[in-house]
């Protein structure tokens, strides 16, 4: 998980380059939502949206912290497709502020040993799961575009076999 | 009526439509009327479900970060099989090589070569998929199988002959659970696994109270 160079010394696990893309995404979220509440166009911050966790992604993966890349990724994607579903995205906007400040908890904690870490990591991994399958038993649905080309060979096969 | 007692790669393979051997559990799925599975079978499906569904969603992540950068314009599913063959390693490598052919099939079509941002697209839906549609997959699949009874005899004898045969141990199990259902079950129970080793080794022993052992060069699709 954390290596124990960074280990030692760390009180917060990010490099400053990494930091500063995880700054500009925190800030672009409060911002899609006060836009949402305001009915203003978000369609811009969507795409602004998208290339700056993917930006993020990309630093966290490369700094070596895997596990915690694709965790945001998933949380990322799950509030990416609900910009299109506004109302939707602003009644679970708890929902998201829980997640994403469980996210903020894992990095900005001060590490004396990669067990505290790991433990953390395990306490973040069990909650955001939780909060995943909620996702994807209740707001997820196929795009529109799957369900055109996709729909009869994958869900309704698939369904239609037990 | 026609009882069949399932190995676990049999029930991953229909859970996730990006596997090798989906077609081939849809039309086992399509032949028989019950289907039966054992403690042993649950808990290994409970620990390759998670294991698989993160294998592949590392694999996907990893595969849209790379796009996102992407070195030329049109890719291939060769492409895609080197990313994997350059990234990963034992089970990781594994369940990400097999899911690259279904994944071209079902989620890009039949294009050789395809521009990079379609793929991402498709790879938005398949990561999609594999939490929708997976786990209501495994409930489904929950539901239509029926619990063999506890195993209570170790059969000794053939878990011996069955470790001669280079089967493995958490296989054995299964094969004795099924081999124990079928001793006791009034109607013939085939036994249907994809893994060879678990195949030969059941195959081979004429002790067995299978009706017949099938492996998964006895179903047509590929």
């Amino acid at each position: 998980m954390i290596s124990q160079e960074k280990n030692e010394t760390v009180s917060n696990i990010l490099s400053d380059a990494a930091q500063k893309s995880y700054e500009k995404i925190k800030a672009l979220i409060l911002r899609i939502f006060t836009l949402l509440k305001r009915q203003k166009n978000q369609k811009n911050l969507k795409e602004e949206f998208y290339d700056s966790y993917i930006d993020f992604a990309r630093k966290l993966k490369s700094e070596g912290y895997d596990n915690e890349c694709y965790n945001y990724m998933a949380i990322c994607e799950m509030y990416y497709h609900l910009i299109d579903r506004p109302e939707e995205l602003i009644s679970h906007e708890k929902f998201f502020n829980d997640l994403f400040n469980a996210f903020d908890g894992l990095l900005s904690s001060t590490i004396s040993k990669s067990v505290d870490y790991d433990e953390k990591y395990d306490e973040f991994l069990l909650y955001t799961t939780k909060m995943q399958e909620y996702y994807y038993k209740n707001l997820a649905v196929p795009s529109r575009s799957y369900d055109e080309e996709c729909c009869n060979k994958i869900i309704c096969g698939l369904s239609g076999d037990f | 009526m026609k009882n069949v007692f399932l190995d676990t790669n049999v029930l991953i393979a229909i859970i996730f439509l990006i596997n090798s051997h989906y077609l081939k559990a849809k039309e086992i799925f399509e032949l028989y009327q019950n289907y039966y599975w054992s403690n042993g079978v649950v808990r290994e499906l409970n620990h390759r479900f998670g294991e698989k569904q993160i294998n592949l969603t590392k694999f996907y992540m990893d595969l849209k970060l790379f796009l996102e950068n992407p070195e030329k314009d049109l890719y291939s599913n060769r492409d895609l099989l080197n990313f994997v063959k350059n990234h990963y390693s034992e089970k990781l490598f594994e369940d990400a090589k097999n899911s690259v052919e279904p994944f071209w099939n079902n989620y890009i079509g039949v294009e050789s070569m395809v521009p990079f941002f379609n793929i991402k697209t498709s790879i938005d839906f398949c990561l999609n998929d594999l939490r929708i549609t997976c786990v209501g997959n495994k409930q489904k699949l929950e539901n239509k199988l029926v619990l063999a009874p506890q195993r209570n005899n170790d059969y000794s004898q053939i878990d011996a002959m069955l470790e001669s045969l280079g089967v493995h141990e958490e296989d054995r199990k299964i094969i004795l659970d099924g081999h124990d259902f079928a001793c006791f079950s009034t109607q013939p129970v085939d036994f249907v696994t994809f893994d060879d080793d678990c195949f030969n080794g059941a195959k081979n022993i004429d002790l067995l109270c299978f009706n017949s052992v099938k492996g998964k060069y006895d179903f047509r699709a590929s």
